[in-house]
């Protein structure tokens, strides 16, 4: 169990810097998930932690020791792949007790250890098991096992749910949940899936363009988001922004024609103005509301989205609605907005408090 | 389409192998009984159009008895196209061997025929049993073609190899075995290479230097091969391409200076000079199939082994080498071979005869003194133990050890 303290660390491979300044602090115990679009830089980060990749500058520090130029067997920690990475040529047994061979521990004591973890993870009856013999949540529970047997200061985990299928993938993501619960090692997970970086997080860390964007607990990251890029990214389906400007006061979209919207505010600047699916109130249409059509439907069953267009810049608006409403496509509605749970934005898309 | 038909591809398909049995057949009546007979393709091109069109007409109620009936009547029509005398042979030849020998020809066509045939209806065809037909025949085609270039040649030298001078200035067209000799007169030519000519030695030459060849190689190609493949290092790229480039060099180019350089040094007339040169032509191209295999395999898994404590090197002992056993045992064959059957330099370079290896000892044999089956014989031992080497560890050249630790 450790604290995790990352200073000023940059790295780029040839001419492209693709992790810039960044300063993070992890402290003990804590489960912190990585997130942000493909390619921001944030499995290089996690590399980086696990001593795969050097850096260019900056220290990384564990439990207050200086690391950054330690390998990555000294710095104890253990990761889990998105690939799994389970060694072909070894059954489940060898595979979960490879790093404890490799350190040179006693054949007795390695394998009760094996046969503990396998009891953890359910996986006592596929230890003479190859990794081709296993089905995919196996196999990663194999590779979690292997993780787990050195009681390292931390996990590390790189996508590792994103090749299993759906229902396995709640299941895993479950079983994670658990064992962080069970283990309280402090963990770090990387992942393009907002909904793991919702459930698992104590804290999330939004990544783009190798840059940490904003770092909160999952609410503060969905209610209080610093920019447009955290609003677009967490939250499904994407929170709806749209263009505005204020003349005495009120809030007017920019579209086609003028519209205007009952929502009153002190904020100066705002140019941008954002708001989930859930807090628009759908109506019939009259005078204290912004008129639309209803284009699309997507019925999920608990729940159903209906497209909104109300012909401006031919964006359609997302808004949640129960799912016993007989909606009818092409009828004209009207939107009403709470001033709670409006988002403002400035112009450069920062969040105007 | 005409070619669309299916009564088109029975008289295609009828009349293609019953001229392409005909050659062979023939061929092998000459190599078999050392007489040389007339080729002659119409009569056989013209019988097996007609049993092409028979079979596509009446392949649904085919049965054992008519299948006889076919190549019986195919034999016969080969007699009566012929007034009773195919190949032009006068009577006091043996009959029956030509009898035998059209036999055979008719009913190896008839089962070709039979085997591209099958399910094809005389109308119009469907897309896929079209492209199934002309699949079936290229392939037929193609494959016996393919063993028959390989295995006359083969064919040719082992049974050169087994005779006596007398009989092969006699006839050197006669390629069949006299199966009443005895043993040693049979396999007189090999004796003698062992005990005159010292094949006991080049054998263990040529053993000892391509078993060396291969384990320099693979020490230097294996860690080479690794860190092209995953370590990041300057210069990678320029390395990585210019390995290659060696082979753009022929060896007889390179022969020269060689023989210079190693005869000044004073290592020319010796094994050591193989030793040095051979991995020096044959590490590059390990190099570089190697890297193309250890590329393959996930760089997850060396990650996930750093994380467990291997160091680089552990790692191509723990992880890369059982990885790639079929990669590696591939590319130590092939060097191998290389070695074995190098000659150029071999023949530069070594003048003892007590240093030859095989390919140099047989170039030895090549004078007027030494008879032909000698050659053919010192061939024989040069080509055995490659085969019986490929054979044996052809197991192990099954790919898909990797498969299963990943998700692919």
């Amino acid at each position: 169990m450790a604290s995790i303290i990352l200073k000023n660390i940059s790295k780029s491979f040839a001419d492209n810097l693709v992790i810039k300044n960044v300063d993070l602090e992890i402290n003990d115990g804590e489960f912190v998930v990585f997130v942000g679009p493909s390619g921001c830089g944030k499995s290089t980060l996690l590399r980086i932690i696990a001593g795969l990749e050097d850096l260019n500058e900056g220290n990384i520090f564990i439990d207050n020791d200086n690391v950054t130029d330690n390998i990555p067997y000294d710095r104890a920690l253990s990761m889990v792949f998105q690939s799994y990475a389970l060694y072909p040529h070894m059954n489940v047994f060898e595979n979960i007790g490879f790093s404890l061979k490799t350190a040179g521990i006693k054949k007795d004591i390695l394998s009760k250890k094996v046969l503990e973890i396998a009891k953890i993870l359910r996986l006592e009856d596929l230890l003479n098991r190859l990794p081709k013999q296993l089905s995919g949540g196996q196999k990663q529970r194999v590779a979690i096992g292997r993780a787990i047997i050195r009681e390292p200061k931390a996990f590390l985990f790189d996508e590792p749910l994103s090749n299993l299928d759906a229902t396995l993938r709640v299941e895993m993501r479950l079983e994670i949940s658990r064992l962080h619960k069970k283990l309280g090692i402090t963990s770090i997970y990387v992942t393009h899936d907002q909904v793991e970086a919702m459930t698992l997080a104590d804290k999330i860390v939004v990544l783009n363009e190798g840059q940490i964007i904003q770092t909160g607990t999952p609410y503060e990251l969905y209610n209080y988001p610093k920019n447009l890029f955290v609003a677009g990214f967490i939250g499904t389906p994407k929170m709806n922004i749209l263009d505005c400007y204020q003349r005495g006061g009120f809030i007017y979209l920019e579209g086609n024609k003028d519209k205007k919207i009952n929502i009153k505010t002190k904020l100066m600047d705002v140019k941008k103005i954002g708001f989930r699916s859930d807090n628009v109130i759908l109506s019939d249409p009259n005078k204290n509301t912004l008129l639309g059509e209803i284009k699309f439907c997507e019925y999920l069953g608990s729940e159903q989205f209906v497209y909104v267009d109300c012909d401006i810049n031919d964006k359609l608006i997302v808004i949640k609605i129960s799912p016993k409403i007989k909606v009818v496509l092409n009828k004209k509605v009207g939107l009403k907005f709470t001033l709670e749970n409006i988002h403002f934005f400035s112009q450069n898309g920062n969040r105007i408090h | 389409m005409f070619w669309k038909y299916g009564l088109f591809c029975s008289i295609f398909a009828g009349s293609i192998w019953g001229a392409f049995w005909q050659i062979i057949f023939t061929m092998m009546g000459i190599l078999t009984f050392g007489i040389p007979l007339e080729l002659d393709v119409n009569q056989m091109l013209i019988i097996g159009l007609v049993s092409g069109i028979f079979y596509i007409n009446f392949q649904k109620t085919i049965s054992m008895k008519i299948h006889l009936t076919a190549i019986v009547s195919m034999t016969l029509l080969v007699y009566v196209f012929n007034f009773g005398k195919p190949y032009q042979i006068n009577e006091s030849l043996n009959n029956i061997n030509i009898f035998i020998l059209i036999f055979l020809t008719s009913a190896i066509t008839w089962i070709s025929i039979n085997f591209s045939l099958n399910k094809i209806s005389i109308g119009k065809l469907s897309r896929y049993d079209l492209e199934n037909f002309y699949i079936k025949l290229m392939w037929g085609l193609g494959l016996i073609i393919f063993i028959l270039i390989t295995l006359v040649p083969f064919y040719i030298m082992i049974m050169t190899s087994l005779k006596n001078q007398q009989s092969l200035i006699l006839n050197p067209l006669d390629f069949s075995l006299n199966i009443n000799s005895d043993f040693k007169t049979l396999f007189n030519s090999y004796i003698e290479l062992f005990t005159d000519f010292n094949f006991h030695l080049f054998l263990i030459n040529s053993f000892f230097v391509s078993c060396v060849t291969v384990f320099i190689t693979l020490f230097f190609s294996i860690p080479g091969a690794y860190a092209l493949a995953r370590l990041r290092f300057p210069s990678k790229k320029l390395f990585s391409s210019s390995v290659i480039l060696i082979y753009l060099i022929p060896s007889i180019v390179l022969v020269i200076p060689l023989y210079a350089i190693f005869s000044q040094i004073g290592l020319r007339n010796s094994l050591l000079a193989l030793i040095i040169v051979y991995p020096a032509t044959t590490i590059p191209v390990a190099l570089y199939m190697l890297r193309g295999y250890f590329s393959s395999l996930s760089s997850e898994i060396d990650d996930a082994a750093l994380m467990d404590g291997l160091s680089r090197v552990q790692i191509i002992f723990k992880i890369a080498i059982p990885l790639s056993k079929p990669a590696i045992v591939s590319v130590g064959l092939y060097v191998f071979m290389i070695a074995w059957n190098e000659f150029l330099i071999a023949f530069m370079f070594l003048d003892d005869p007590s240093i030859f290896t095989l390919s140099r000892g047989i170039m030895s044999l090549n004078s007027s003194e030494v008879p032909q089956q000698h050659l053919m014989a010192g061939a024989v031992i040069a080509t055995i133990p490659v085969m019986i080497i490929f054979l044996y560890l052809e197991k192990f050249l099954i790919s898909g050890l990797s498969t299963g630790g990943v998700k692919e």
